[in-house]
């Protein structure tokens, strides 16, 4: 049986685990809803970009711009997108095996696979593995901007066509809800205009347009400026889910440590007070019992 | 005449305007009311905006593209837009050097996609330097 002293410092220190672990829950859950408005003021431009590239690409051969062409796979990208910081339950855990996994299974008929990782999390797990990682981004997640989206996806854009990559992937937690992320991933290039998904048109957009619509410099001068925006638009979706998955995974991570933290806690409590009785019992008992002794 | 500027992080500016200058890859367009349908992809560089009874707004706009439907709709569809209260002129200015340092450098190879990068930052920064400068 531990000592009085000891059980005393456990408490201490569980106490005080559990108040940090509700702390973080807290900002976790703020972060969050911060998110999802993120999330939500995207969604209008993604959803134009989106429609706009169907509606110009109709028709359009996969030769006919080299962002669109399809090529045999042989060298192919993969952008993992991962966080800074860990306690955020099996968050970078889940993206990370998806990707070692896919690497493992995807290297036959391939000649190269490239991993470009976005959080510390995900360069530490794949620092002793053997793949290939190029860049590595960090503070990305912690203060997203457009514009380090766009400086990615920029990247990526130019390793496709300077870089002799043949198709380039983003793997990411897709946010469901504050409880639930879906390890998605995605093959951004070459774009495939008839496979881009565009959920919910929750936004009005103006009449198609006309025959005489006026395209300038070219029809496909606008598809040139066009394809390189909607994949800074899927990166920065990307990471935007990614950082409302984070906050969500973290907050539940959290709730679950601050519960069992004050289990832990009853338990302990439970049993100083048991142990405190037992010392007090004996001590009676020596009491009585000596008191038994000089009477007789 | 309506206009829209839709940024992946909201829409930037929604309003009754007189006309737009957007500017686009072979030069600025000016827009009025009953404008014939127009697709334009734009560059980066300013585009001002006018607004009856108030001085005209310029604005930092970041590729995309103009879109003008029934002479009187216009969406402006792009990256990034900033009006002169969201830009640190002093950042701007330094963003501009370097990378111009980077680009003079390199000019041989200006069909690469990396220079095409460097150009986009010194065109941006030259933009932002503009429009920081015409804080009243």
């Amino acid at each position: 049986m531990p000592s009085l002293k000891a059980i005393r410092r456990r408490i201490t220190s569980v106490k005080s685990t559990g108040k940090i672990t509700r702390a973080m829950k807290l900002v976790a859950t703020a972060k969050l809803r911060r998110a999802q408005e993120r999330l939500v003021q995207n969604r209008p431009y993604a959803l134009r970009v989106q429609e706009m590239i169907r509606e110009l690409a109709r028709g359009a051969a996969t030769d006919d711009h080299v962002l669109l062409s399809v090529r045999p796979p042989r060298r192919t990208l993969l952008l993992l997108l991962t966080s800074d910081r860990g306690l955020a339950g099996a968050f970078n855990a889940n993206v990370n095996k998806a990707a070692w996994n896919w690497v493992q299974r995807n290297r036959e008929g391939r000649d190269h696979i490239e991993l470009r990782i976005v959080g510390k999390k995900g360069r530490d797990f794949f620092k002793s593995r053997p793949v290939t990682v190029g860049h590595v981004y960090t503070d990305v997640l912690n203060n997203l901007t457009l514009e380090r989206a766009a400086d990615i996806g920029r990247e990526l854009v130019a390793a496709y066509v300077d870089g002799g990559f043949d198709e380039v992937f983003l793997v990411f937690n897709e946010f469901k809800s504050a409880i639930t992320q879906k390890v998605c991933m995605e093959r951004i290039l070459p774009i495939r205009p008839e496979h881009t998904e565009v959920e919910g048109a929750l936004y009005e957009m103006p009449a198609r347009p006309t025959a005489d619509t006026l395209y300038e410099p070219s029809k496909d001068a606008v598809l040139d400026n066009l394809l390189p925006m909607s994949i800074n638009v899927q990166v920065y979706r990307g990471l935007l889910e990614s950082v409302a998955s984070e906050m969500g995974a973290r907050m539940t991570a959290m709730d679950a440590a601050t519960k069992n933290a004050s289990e832990l806690l009853a338990r302990i409590t439970l049993q100083y007070n048991r142990a405190r009785q037992a010392i007090i019992t004996t001590e009676l008992m020596e009491i009585t019992s000596g008191a038994e002794a000089l009477k007789g | 005449m309506q206009v829209t500027i839709v940024t992946p992080v909201g829409v930037k500016f929604a309003g009754e305007v007189a006309s737009v200058i957007a500017p686009s890859q072979s030069g600025d367009v000016g827009i009025l009311p009953g404008h014939q349908p127009l697709m334009a992809a734009l560059r980066t560089g300013p585009a001002v905006v006018t607004i009856p009874g108030q001085e005209a707004l310029y604005l930092v706009v970041d590729g995309g593209y103009v879109h003008v439907v029934d002479g009187e709709k216009v969406s402006i569809v792009t990256e990034l837009c900033e009006g002169w209260r969201d830009i640190d002129a002093a950042a701007a200015k330094a963003d501009y050097e370097a990378a111009f340092a980077v680009l003079q450098k390199a000019s041989e190879e200006t069909e690469s996609a990396t220079w095409k990068l460097k150009k986009h930052d010194v065109d941006l920064a030259d933009t932002r330097i503009r429009v920081a400068a015409t804080r009243p």
